[in-house]
């Protein structure tokens, strides 16, 4: 009996050490969670081929548009990364998306964060994938650190393109937003105080992220399978706001291998994005602009985008009208491979509840890329946005 | 941009009648804060008060009392513009926002407790456990 009790003593002891051992780490982390969800329908109402004219030259473009060969267009992009492609026949598939971010909370300071989205574009059929997965630690009140994979916050709306519930539009101007790589993995240092009254966000960052399958570029722009690779990146952007407007600056670059069917097409390429936007909220006013750049500069590829765009709050209700374009200026080849586009869009968002809003949107894309590409289309979308 | 209602803001005194939105900090906290410092802060645009010491803001939860007043006054916006706001924030790892508690006296006792703790209440729901912050 002795014995017995002896080994009761032992073993509750253990567990005791044990449980004090574990328990603080335990109970210390907080485990919280919050998403966002979209429900988008889209239709091209009508649509006619785009407007070539010059010549179909070899740049970086073949003879014809995989999209036509399919017999897709002419067809809307309402999100280029994920191809995510409207034809005329009423569809959920192309914007249609759900995410759940996660955070586990160690301490006030350092946190691990990881996000998922699943779709329903043709290429995902709804499966999920990570698009965020990192460590945050605050080294003071004004600077964090971050590291890990996030998306990649090159233009205005690049980082938060999938949250529809943060933004007035279905989609933000697509003419800005095509870009086909749109993560990183590396590491960022981020700034966020105030100065003199003035909010201040600094972030600048490193990475790269390798796509060896890339869907936009395969679907939109080559015949066959392309491996895209960024890497070397640095970036950095400065965001300043204060009452009713918001300025952003940002400069990206970095370096491009590009293999279409295992053959290097583009091999350790320069690249750089500049971006300045300006966000303006003057009582019942909403006026949002954008100016972007995407140079490639040993390719002589220049790219200009911009949006403007402006609407009025009438209680819940926020009309709008935007108007967006994407020019190419590829000057090896002046006339023959340039890609070139505009966006005429009337958009209306009704915030019927907190964390829910309903939006209509009529989009009118005139195509004048020199080859056969989307052909000019008028898409209509509805959609439901929410966050929880 | 309500100019106007901001500008009664910054001429309130710290006694306001009984069911005005008074903002309260701990009794060792004397730091002097404006409108637009209780905004960023509220807003999470800056992580301390201005004499560098660490800020954390407590809120109503949605639907509860005078979250609203409080919104539409020092935030200039309503709860579905602040939705949106942070919905950008929080999804892209750029900041959190404030802790939300269901009533206005769980707000006192967090901020009686926490020399860092800044938080609102209804005036007559102040007592002396905490200070009220006037301008």
């Amino acid at each position: 009996m002795l014995q017995g009790y002896v080994m009761k003593t032992i073993r509750n002891s253990l567990l005791i050490v044990v449980v004090m051992l574990t328990a603080p780490v335990a109970m210390a982390v907080e485990f919280s969670y919050t998403g966002f969800a979209s429900l988008v329908a889209g239709k091209v109402t009508s649509g006619s081929p785009g407007n070539p004219g010059g010549t179909l030259g070899a740049g970086a473009v073949p003879s014809v548009d995989p999209l036509i060969d399919n017999g897709h267009c002419p067809c809307a992009m309402g999100n280029w990364p994920n191809v995510g492609i409207y034809d005329q026949q009423w569809t959920i598939r192309p914007e249609t998306r759900a995410g759940l971010q996660g955070t586990l909370k160690f301490d006030e300071d350092l946190s691990m964060i990881g996000q998922a989205t699943a779709r329903l574009t043709p290429h995902r059929n709804g499966d999920v994938t990570p698009d965020w997965l990192y460590v945050s630690y605050n080294l003071n009140s004004a600077w964090t650190v971050q590291a890990g994979r996030k998306r990649l916050p090159i233009y205005n709306y690049s980082d938060f393109m999938d949250i529809g519930y943060s933004y007035p539009w279905i989609h933000p101007p697509q003419d800005l937003y095509g870009w086909q790589i749109d993560h990183y993995n590396g590491a960022n240092l981020m700034y966020r105080d105030t100065v003199e009254g003035i909010g201040v966000t600094w972030n600048i960052w490193t990475g790269a992220e390798r796509d060896r399958n890339n869907e936009m570029l395969n679907q939109l722009y080559y015949h066959g399978k392309i491996d895209e690779n960024w890497y070397n990146m640095l970036g950095t952007y400065v965001d300043l706001s204060r009452d009713w407007w918001q300025v952003r600056v940002i400069y990206m670059n970095n370096e491009v291998t590009r293999r279409l069917n295992g053959a290097e097409i583009h091999s350790a390429d320069k690249q750089h994005f500049t971006g300045f936007a300006l966000n303006l909220d003057p009582g019942q006013w909403v006026i949002r602009s954008e100016y972007n750049q995407f140079i490639r500069p040993d390719d002589k590829d220049y790219y200009y985008a911009s949006l403007v765009g402006v609407g009025y709050r009438i209680g819940d209700w926020l009309p709008m009208l935007t108007y967006s374009q994407f020019r190419e200026d590829f000057q090896p080849s002046p006339n023959d491979t340039d890609e070139i586009h505009h966006t005429r869009s009337a958009s209306l968002r009704w915030d019927f509840r907190p964390g829910m809003a309903l939006k209509a949107e009529y989009d009118d894309f005139v195509d004048h890329s020199h080859w056969p590409f989307l052909g000019n289309t008028k898409l209509v979308t509805l959609g439901l946005d929410t966050v929880f | 941009m309500k100019f106007l209602s901001l500008c009664l803001l910054l001429s309130l005194s710290p006694i306001a009648s009984a069911d005005e939105i008074v903002v309260i900090a701990n009794k060792a906290n004397t730091v002097a804060l404006t409108v637009e410092d209780v905004r960023n802060i509220f807003l999470g645009k800056t992580r301390s008060f201005p004499n560098g010491s660490p800020a954390i803001p407590i809120e109503l939860k949605e639907g509860k009392g005078i979250r609203s007043k409080f919104n539409d006054k020092y935030l200039l916006k309503n709860d579905s513009q602040l939705r949106a706001y942070w919905a950008q924030l929080v999804f892209t790892g750029k900041a959190t926002p404030p802790k939300q508690v269901a009533s206005e006296e769980e707000i006192r006792l967090l901020v009686a407790r926490n020399p860092n703790v800044i938080g609102y209440i209804t005036a007559d729901q102040a007592d002396d456990s905490v200070r009220i912050i006037g301008n």
